[in-house]
């Protein structure tokens, strides 16, 4: 640390401060506002009194929030374990093939994750179409399906829509860091893991799988978090339907705001935050002790 | 069993170039047969969209969907309005992101560690659960339904990922080059414009195309925060159709091909820059 000049911190405050201040502004004194609203009682868009953690009681009773609970946890681990594995063979793939397919893969792969998730649901809402869309056509055509199915109005299938949907747009992401992370990892290793007799799956065994630890746990916390927050694809596909198997945080969270309900908003918002944070350190802590 | 193996092998075994071949075109059918499906469906007269079994080429392709995308419904000015907030939001977060940045990475002061922690912590908050307060600005300052409203919560949730992804280039920029430029007359600050960025413009490109994508793709603020042709962008204009008594395929596909035409485009110019702001935003953080 060298001892600066006034000039000089001068143009650290030029720097940072407008940042800082924006996010101040923006995120960290919005979440305390958050966490105040949610301790009082609204009415209406107005504020009445105090009244604890009512609101969180409210949320706890309510067979409504159970259900979101649960449908946001099945799509999130749903989408990011199924985006997972397809990344994870795509990255093993496209490390082994040659330079130029590899590159172009690239760019190929690169797209689906460029396009909006309202894009992306609108198209698979219409290939999942029970009428006329390809997915029936395709399963009927095959024979893994006796009759057309309603992927959409049916709660389990509807879920399962989604949660391939999501998959879908998440692969890209998972694909291209765990190749970067693949890339990364010496030849020579490799060689001298043959050297010492490793066959395919034991150089895949010991030498791929503890060095890729680190990229996987990356990819599995940064989309668990993402996914646990979308409002974009079941919003698109299915409105949280039929009836509430779709719904997640987000489309209640929209919800209770356009209904004026600001207390369960609040308490809701500080569920889902408590969620994500939960989740981040559960895995930082399982990243954190074994890596070593 | 690993890929390289298989790689290796393929020079001498005709099989396994087989299931190459067939693998890599797996990849390319799971990647784009959607966006494909959507843009064949675009340009489909009414008739072959509703099709039984689903034609999968266009017989006499027409532009009846997109002329029904712009004149029946306002798309015109919801394409204007994306790219009004879309281009503010670059501008605007990519700037405060290199300047932070550079602050972090190149001046060492000692509350400069915990500052930095709690920009990038503020991007673990869900965006979803900031609604109310947003709102409750919107509502105070009357930015309900504008463009500012937008471009204020697009850098918000752009900003941090972009401070942490320029760090990362910055701090492997040598620093005898700065010094070098200090010797010469050039202070810190007027040296991120004369040495430094020039050298790191892939990184800009990165944050500069990231940003605009997650502006261009956003949909729960738009949703909730706008609500007539002034401000609404394509993503709300999207979903609309779904509100109507009958879905019409043919201008909704219409709408959504042309609303990923900046992302193909960007992926195509662009990908090297895109995948290494990627994986540098990915870095264990």
């Amino acid at each position: 640390m060298r001892g600066y000049t006034r000039a000089r911190i001068l143009e650290i405050v030029i720097l940072v401060a407008p940042s800082l201040l924006f996010i101040l502004g923006t995120v960290i004194f919005p979440t305390f506002y958050v966490a105040h609203t949610s301790l009082f009682d609204w009415f209406y868009g107005k504020r009445g009194a105090f009244i604890g953690l009512t609101n969180y009681w409210r949320l706890l009773n309510d067979p409504e929030f159970h259900q979101v609970f649960k449908n946001t946890l099945v799509y999130s681990l749903g989408g990011t374990f199924l985006g997972l594995f397809m990344g994870l063979l795509f990255a093993l793939f496209l490390d082994g093939v040659g330079q130029r397919t590899r590159n172009l893969m690239r760019v190929i792969v690169l797209v689906p994750y460029m396009i909006s998730w309202v894009a992306a649901g609108v198209t698979f809402k219409w290939m999942f179409n029970t009428e006329t869309g390809v997915f029936n056509y395709l399963f009927l055509k095959f024979g893994l399906i006796g009759r057309p199915l309603n992927w959409l109005g049916e709660p389990r299938l509807a879920m399962l829509s989604c949660i391939v949907t999501m998959a879908w747009a998440t692969v890209p992401f998972i694909t291209l860091i765990l190749l970067a992370g693949l890339q990364n990892i010496p030849r020579e290793l490799y060689e001298a893991a043959a050297i010492d007799g490793a066959n395919g799956f034991k150089k895949f065994r010991y030498v791929t799988m503890p060095l890729l630890r680190t990229p996987i746990f990356v990819c599995l916390l940064i989309r668990t978090i993402y996914s646990l927050r979308d409002f974009d694809i079941p919003f698109t596909i299915t409105r949280g339907g039929p009836g509430l198997s779709t719904k997640v945080f987000a489309i209640l969270l929209r919800e209770k705001l356009t209904n004026l309900d600001f207390g369960y908003n609040a308490a809701l918002s500080m569920a889902l935050l408590v969620l994500v944070l939960g989740i981040t350190a559960l895995y930082t802590s399982l990243l954190g002790g074994d890596n070593t | 069993m690993n890929v390289k193996t298989i790689a290796l092998r393929l020079e001498r075994k005709l099989p396994f170039k087989f299931v190459l071949v067939f693998f890599a075109a797996f990849i390319v059918v799971w990647s784009l047969l959607p966006i494909a499906w959507m843009f064949v469906t675009s340009f489909k007269t009414e008739n072959e969209i509703y099709s039984w079994p689903p034609a999968w080429l266009v017989k006499d392709p027409t532009w009846t969907n997109y002329k029904n995308a712009f004149i029946e419904r306002p798309f015109l000015a919801y394409v204007k309005n994306s790219v009004i907030v879309s281009f503010f939001s670059v501008l605007i977060s990519c700037s405060l992101a290199v300047m932070a940045a550079y602050g972090f990475s190149k001046y060492k002061f000692r509350s400069g560690t915990f500052l930095f922690f709690l920009i990038l912590a503020s991007r673990a908050i869900p965006p979803a659960s900031l609604l109310f307060p947003f709102y409750m600005m919107g509502r105070t300052l009357h930015l309900i339904n504008t463009h500012t409203i937008l471009i204020l919560a697009y850098i918000y949730i752009t900003l941090p990922l972009n401070i942490w992804i320029i760090k990362g280039f910055f701090d492997n920029f040598p620093e005898e080059l700065l010094d070098a430029a200090e010797v010469d007359g050039c202070s810190r600050l007027r040296a991120l414009g004369k040495v430094v960025l020039p050298i790191l413009m892939p990184a800009i490109v990165a944050i500069i195309i990231i940003t605009f994508i997650t502006a261009w793709n956003e949909l729960l603020y738009a949703v909730v925060f706008t609500n007539t042709p002034d401000a609404k962008t394509i993503p709300t204009g999207l979903i609309d159709f779904f509100g109507d008594f009958q879905i019409l395929w043919g201008p909704l596909e219409a709408a959504a091909s042309l609303s990923t035409v900046p992302a193909i485009i960007f992926s195509f110019l662009f990908a090297r820059q895109i995948v290494s702001g990627l994986v540098a935003g990915a870095v264990k953080g």
